[in-house]
C-alpha cells in the first residue's frame, strides 16, 4: 500500500527529469535537432498516404500499404491519378526509396516556395487512386479521399520556425 | 418412435427436403438472389496474402457489379491439378460470351485482366469452365476431401487503364527488320493473348503506327482474324494469312474519339501444348510497341 501511494510522486519525479534531461541536451546541441511533421490518410483498404517535410526541406508522399504485400514494389513503381487527371507514374520522380519493403516514397516538392504542380494536384484534388503492380501480373488499386487534404498540406508547408 | 416416423412420415420428408434445399442454397450462395445474381460452383472463402480467395468447382460462375469497364480477376492453380503439357486450360465467358481460353501453369497466380466496354454500372456474369478436378487426400495433401479446380479472387474493377496496357506479355526485344520501320538496333514488341488493350497514348507515342504480325504454326492454312475495337466501335479487321509484318494505321480521328484501343485476336496458339517449344504462353499476334 505505502509503495502504491507513492506511485504518483515517482511519475511526477519522471516526468521532470525527462523533461530537464530534454531541455538540456536541446540547448547542447540544438542543430541536430529536426523539425519533422507529417499529414496522413487511411484507405478504406487500410492502406496510408502520406506527406512529410523536414523544417525547410522538401515534401515527400508516401504509400504505405496495409496489407502484407511484400516485395509490391520490385517491379513496375505504382502510377496514380487524381480525380480525372493525368496518370501520374512515380517512376518519373528523381528521388524515390529503392523499391523495398511494402512502402515507397517520392520527393513531390521542394517545399521552398509555394506548392508546386504535382503537389498542387494533390490540394486540389477530391480523390486519388494509385495502381500498384504485384508479382505475376496482379494489378492492385488503393483509392483516398483527399477533402480536408488542402488544409493539411497547407498547415504542413507553413510549419516554418525562420 | 418407429410408431411416430409411421405416423408422421410425409412431414419428416418434407423437414428433409427443405434442409437439403436450403443447403443447396447455401451452396450455390443465393443470399441476394435474384434470376441474374445466381453463384455458383465454389468452395468457402480462405483469406489468402492476395486477398479472398476460393476454390472452383469444375464449372463456376460469379456475379459482380462492375464499377469500370476495366475488368480483373487472379487465378491460382496448384501443382496437383494436371492437364495438358502447357498447363491447366480454363474458357472465361462473360455474359455467355467467349472471351478468353489461357492455359494456367502449375503453382502459378495469374493475374487476367480484361477491357470490356459497356460493363461499367452493370451486373455481368463471369463464367469459368476446367476440364478436370483434384482431390487433396489423393494428391497426399492431408484430409481435404474436396474436388478442387483452380483458387479464383474476387473480380475487381480497375479505375485505371495500365500504361503499359493488358493482356499483354513481357516486352521482348528482337533483332528482326521490318518493312517500313526505321529502328536502329532490336525492336520492341509484345505478344497479346486472345484479347489486349493498351492506352491510345501508346498508339500516339508510335506516331499512329502498329507493325503487326502472326507466328501461328498453321497460318497458312487456317487465317487468323484480328478486330481492332475503340471504346464503343469496332475501327477495323484484318486478316492474317501469312507470317509477314502488317503495318496498321490508326487515324486521327479514331486517336482523338477513343481512349484504349482493344485487340481481339480470333485465336492463339500455344507452343508447349503443340510441342514446338518449351514456351507456355498463349500466343496471339506480335506487336511492336515504343
Amino acid at each position: 500500500m505505502e509503495m502504491r501511494s507513492k506511485v504518483p510522486l515517482i511519475l511526477w519525479v519522471l516526468v521532470g527529469l525527462v523533461e530537464l534531461l530534454f531541455v538540456q541536451h536541446l540547448e547542447a546541441s540544438a542543430g541536430e535537432w529536426h523539425i519533422y511533421k507529417e499529414v496522413r490518410t487511411r484507405s478504406e483498404d487500410g492502406h496510408t498516404l502520406k506527406f512529410c517535410k523536414n523544417l525547410n526541406g522538401p515534401v515527400t508522399a508516401w504509400l504505405i500499404l496495409g496489407k502484407k504485400l511484400e516485395g509490391a514494389f520490385k517491379g513496375r513503381l505504382p502510377v496514380y491519378r487524381i480525380d480525372d487527371g493525368s496518370i501520374r507514374s512515380i517512376a518519373d520522380s528523381e528521388k524515390k526509396t529503392p523499391k523495398e519493403g511494402t512502402y515507397i516514397n517520392w520527393e513531390i516538392d521542394d517545399g521552398k516556395a509555394s506548392p508546386g504542380q504535382l503537389l498542387k494536384e494533390f490540394m486540389e484534388g477530391k480523390r486519388v487512386v494509385f495502381q500498384y503492380y504485384l508479382y505475376d501480373g496482379v494489378i492492385k488499386e488503393a483509392a483516398f479521399d483527399l477533402s480536408g487534404c488542402r488544409e493539411a498540406i497547407s498547415e504542413l508547408l507553413t510549419s516554418r520556425l525562420d | 418412435m418407429s410408431d411416430l416416423l409411421g405416423r408422421h412420415y410425409k412431414l419428416f420428408l418434407i423437414i428433409l427436403c427443405i434442409f437439403l434445399f436450403a443447403g443447396y442454397l447455401q451452396r450455390c450462395n443465393l443470399s441476394s438472389y435474384s434470376s441474374r445474381r445466381l453463384e455458383y460452383g465454389f468452395h468457402g472463402v480462405e483469406q489468402w496474402a492476395v486477398g479472398p480467395m476460393r476454390w472452383t468447382w469444375k464449372t463456376a460462375r460469379l456475379v459482380v457489379d462492375a464499377k469500370t469497364d476495366l475488368l480483373g480477376l487472379y487465378v491460382y492453380n496448384l501443382q496437383h491439378l494436371k492437364s495438358g503439357p502447357a498447363g491447366v486450360p480454363l474458357k472465361i465467358f462473360v455474359d455467355d460470351r467467349e472471351l478468353d481460353i489461357v492455359h494456367l501453369k502449375q503453382n502459378y497466380l495469374t493475374g487476367l485482366y480484361y477491357y470490356i466496354p459497356g460493363i461499367a454500372g452493370r451486373d455481368i456474369s463471369i463464367d469459368l469452365y476446367l476440364d478436370k478436378t483434384f482431390t487433396p487426400y489423393k494428391s497426399g495433401l492431408g484430409y481435404d476431401f474436396r474436388q478442387l479446380g483452380i483458387a479464383v479472387s474476387r473480380p475487381v474493377s480497375l479505375e485505371i487503364m495500365p500504361p503499359d496496357g493488358i493482356g499483354f506479355y513481357e516486352w521482348e526485344s528482337w533483332d528482326e527488320a521490318i518493312p517500313g520501320l526505321s529502328i536502329e538496333g532490336p525492336v520492341k514488341v509484345r505478344w497479346t493473348g486472345r484479347q489486349s488493350s493498351l492506352p491510345m497514348e501508346k498508339v500516339r507515342k508510335a506516331q499512329r503506327r502498329l507493325f503487326i504480325k502472326s507466328l501461328h504454326p498453321d497460318i497458312g492454312t487456317r487465317p487468323v482474324k484480328l478486330k481492332l475495337l475503340g471504346d464503343r466501335d469496332a475501327l477495323a479487321e484484318v486478316v492474317f494469312t501469312d507470317t509477314s509484318w502488317k503495318e496498321i494505321i490508326v487515324s486521327d480521328d479514331q486517336l482523338r474519339q477513343n481512349k484504349v484501343l482493344t485487340l481481339v485476336v480470333s485465336r492463339t496458339f500455344n507452343p508447349k501444348e503443340l510441342g514446338i517449344s518449351d514456351d507456355s504462353r498463349d500466343l496471339g499476334l506480335v506487336v511492336v510497341l515504343p
